[in-house]
């Protein structure tokens, strides 16, 4: 798969889980063009370009950011500042991916900016049903602004 | 906290220290009063009694001294020789004769101190006087040659002047010869200036003022006889009227007796003793201003007023100091009351200053363990739930990916253990849920209850059969709260009710509402599987369940988070029941302040 042609950016710690949400998206045809990255840090390497990605092609930006609130190193909300706080990255859509529907970070992720969240259910079924929703919504219901736009 | 005139003790009283000290007053002026009185008669009756004692007396020794003359008369009376010499000298005038009575006449004139010694006969006419005296007796003495010689008895004259202008007292002893029957008299004249009139000045005590006079009354006058010591006036110059009668020898001559208060010669208010001299037509005066008899008086007056005075203020001192002290007492009591009150309140302010810290060291402590506490529950939620996630997705994706390389058992079991990771999800979930109704902060607003519940049933509908289910919807109060908590009350009591009604072909759940003492109670009753009374306070604990996984699930959280939710209301909730007959619970909310 070509780096530049990714269209989701899967940021999750657990291995099972970015596992499974692989799968549930692959069930729906939605994860052609996923990449996967363990931490906060190599996500900002992605969408910033350096690092292990800095012969990505910084104005090819995926169109989501499934985010984990709970990383090590950088966490999903100091993540997310980063992507918000920073022109050329803002206005990709994060996705917040949270255990509990009672997680009092999901505020503060919408105070930052994040444009949605899902609940990572246990139940498989639930998540797959989820995961496949946010996809097509994000993939190929709305449509990312142009640059001139976000501008 | 107390106030400070709790404290306080009340101000003392003056009245009883007044009543005390004016009584005090009143006894000693009473008694000073009295005292003074008292001691004013004493000392007048002390200057008295001197007066009087002293008149007697001047009266004893004149007395005596007058019959000192009489028996000098009686001796020449008594002396036949010399009677025979004087009327042989008259008869025969010889030479011898009269040598040998005026001998013996210059030796009595001598012995007793006479001024003069005369020999006269019955009419006046002196024979022999020793100071050369001629011609008649004056008439004072002559006058009483008669009675003198016809009572032949001795008489003394009163005083008079002689004929060389000297006072005199004459003694005259009669003689009347036996044989002839003639008859003459010796006159003893005496100079009371040189006895009289000494006798008569003295006194006994030192006076300034105190005298004694010798008066008679003549005609309408009374006479001083004896020299005068406020006055230079000759004796038997100063007559003065008898009818004056605020004048001491007025009164006597009247015949007034004892002490008596008037104006002395000189106009001088006087204190004297009157009394007559017995066998004289004289009269006693001792006198003494009343100045200076009452001078001692009003010397011990001043030191009695002035002790009563001192009496008086120390009385009233003794008094200042008492209402002084019990004032002190007082003060000293406000201040110890002030001091101690002080002192509480320091340590009030204190110790509410180190309960304050301590509370606010708590709430900082349990803010920090809530904090704690929360990130703790967070991440054990979220730990838990992945693995729980990772089993139930990898369970479920081998049996959707490799479903006939399963046995029927095997596919059975791979079931249980889904089934098993949901539950413990559904288990986290509700204890989350648990914590978080204890914790989030309430809203509080009026809540329309019937619709509220209809909004509930309506989500639970997909829940049940509703052909098994009839539901009894009476009307329900409205209450004031939080409408979300109170919605998952509603939401955790309808689910059981249903829940446990399932095992009924035909089950009946009433949903109501009444109005109690302590609030409005909203029920709801089923006729499903009920429990037993005895696990009553069992029912609303976390975890506890009354009824086995196999024939009901749940978690045993729904009423526990019914009941905080309530608490939280400041309500309460309780359920009867009894196995196979159906439960109520019910939870009361305070009723609404109209």
């Amino acid at each position: 798969m070509d780096i530049d042609e990714v269209e989701v950016l899967l940021v999750e710690d657990n291995p099972q889980d970015a596992d499974l949400a692989k799968r549930a998206l692959r069930k729906k045809n939605l994860a052609n063009h996923l990449q996967w990255v363990e931490d906060g840090e190599a996500a900002l390497d992605f969408l910033f370009c350096r690092g292990s990605y800095s012969d990505r092609t910084p104005s090819r930006q995926p169109k989501v950011v499934l985010l984990d609130l709970k990383l090590p190193k950088l966490d999903g909300l100091e993540v997310l500042e980063a992507i918000k706080g920073d022109d050329r990255t803002k206005s990709i859509p994060i996705v917040i991916v949270t255990s509990s529907r009672q997680d009092p970070d999901i505020a503060k992720a919408y105070a930052l900016g994040a444009n949605s969240y899902v609940v990572k259910p246990i139940d498989f079924d639930q998540f797959a049903d989820s995961m496949a929703n946010l996809g097509y919504y994000w993939l190929l219901i709305n449509q990312p602004p142009t640059r001139e736009g976000a501008m | 906290m107390r106030t400070n005139a709790d404290l306080r003790p009340a101000p003392p009283s003056a009245v009883p220290i007044l009543i005390v000290g004016l009584l005090a007053l009143f006894l000693i002026i009473v008694g000073g009063a009295y005292f003074y009185s008292s001691q004013e008669g004493l000392a007048l009756s002390v200057v008295e009694d001197q007066l009087l004692s002293v008149a007697s007396l001047k009266i004893q020794q004149i007395v005596e001294w007058n019959h000192d003359r009489i028996a000098d008369c009686r001796s020449f009376m008594d002396d036949g020789e010399l009677g025979a010499t004087i009327f042989a000298w008259m008869t025969q005038r010889a030479a011898a004769e009269f040598e040998s009575l005026n001998a013996r006449l210059t030796i009595e004139e001598r012995r007793e101190n006479y001024r003069d010694m005369l020999l006269v006969d019955e009419d006046g006419r002196i024979l022999l006087s020793l100071a050369g005296e001629k011609g008649r007796l004056e008439p004072e003495s002559r006058a009483l040659l008669s009675p003198a010689l016809d009572r032949n008895s001795p008489m003394l004259s009163d005083l008079h002047r002689a004929q060389d202008g000297k006072l005199a007292i004459d003694a005259i002893a009669p003689l009347v010869d036996a044989v002839s029957g003639r008859r003459a008299a010796i006159v003893l004249r005496s100079d009371p200036a040189a006895f009289l009139y000494p006798l008569i000045q003295s006194w006994p005590a030192p006076s300034t003022s105190a005298e004694t006079l010798l008066v008679r009354a003549d005609g309408d006058s009374v006479l001083y006889l004896n020299e005068l010591r406020q006055s230079s006036s000759p004796p038997l110059t100063i007559r003065l009227p008898r009818s004056r009668l605020d004048l001491p020898a007025s009164m006597a001559v009247n015949g007034e007796v004892g002490i008596r208060s008037g104006l002395d010669y000189r106009g001088v208010r006087v204190l004297a003793a009157l009394a007559p001299v017995p066998g004289t037509t004289w009269f006693i005066v001792s006198k003494m201003d009343l100045a200076e008899a009452t001078a001692p008086w009003r010397s011990l007056a001043r030191i009695i007023l002035a002790l009563l005075g001192a009496l008086g203020t120390a009385a009233l001192a003794v008094m200042g100091v008492l209402w002084q002290r019990s004032r002190l007492h007082h003060y000293r009591a406000l201040y110890t009351a002030e001091q101690a009150t002080t002192r509480a309140e320091a340590e009030l302010r204190s110790l509410n200053a180190e309960l304050e810290r301590r509370v606010g060291e708590r709430t900082r402590e349990l803010e920090t363990t809530n904090a704690d506490l929360e990130a703790f529950v967070h991440n054990v939620s979220h730990d838990l739930r992945t693995p729980l996630r990772a089993i139930d997705g990898y369970a479920g994706l081998l049996f959707e990916e490799e479903p006939f390389r399963l046995s029927e058992a095997g596919r059975t079991h791979l079931e249980q253990i889904r089934s098993g990771a949901r539950r413990m999800g559904k288990l986290i979930d509700d204890l989350l849920e648990f914590a978080r109704v204890g914790r989030i902060e309430m809203e509080r607003g009026s809540i329309d209850m019937d619709r509220l519940v209809r909004s509930v049933l309506e989500e639970l509908s997909p829940e049940y059969d509703k052909r098994r289910v009839d539901f009894v919807l009476n009307p329900l109060m409205p209450a004031a709260g939080d409408a979300g908590l109170l919605r998952q009350v509603w939401m955790n009591l309808i689910d059981n009710a249903i829940k446990f009604s399932s095992r009924r072909d035909r089950a009946e759940i009433e949903i109501g509402c009444e109005r109690t003492a302590s609030g409005i109670k909203y029920f709801v009753k089923d006729n499903g599987a009920g429990f037993d009374m005895r696990y009553r306070s069992k029912l609303f604990r976390v975890f506890q369940r009354l009824h086995g996984p196999r024939e009901f699930g749940g978690t045993g959280v729904g009423l526990a988070i019914a009941q905080r939710v309530v608490e939280r209301h400041g309500g309460s909730v309780d359920a009867v029941g009894s196995v196979g007959e159906g439960a109520t619970v019910s939870f009361t909310l305070p009723a609404l302040e109209v």
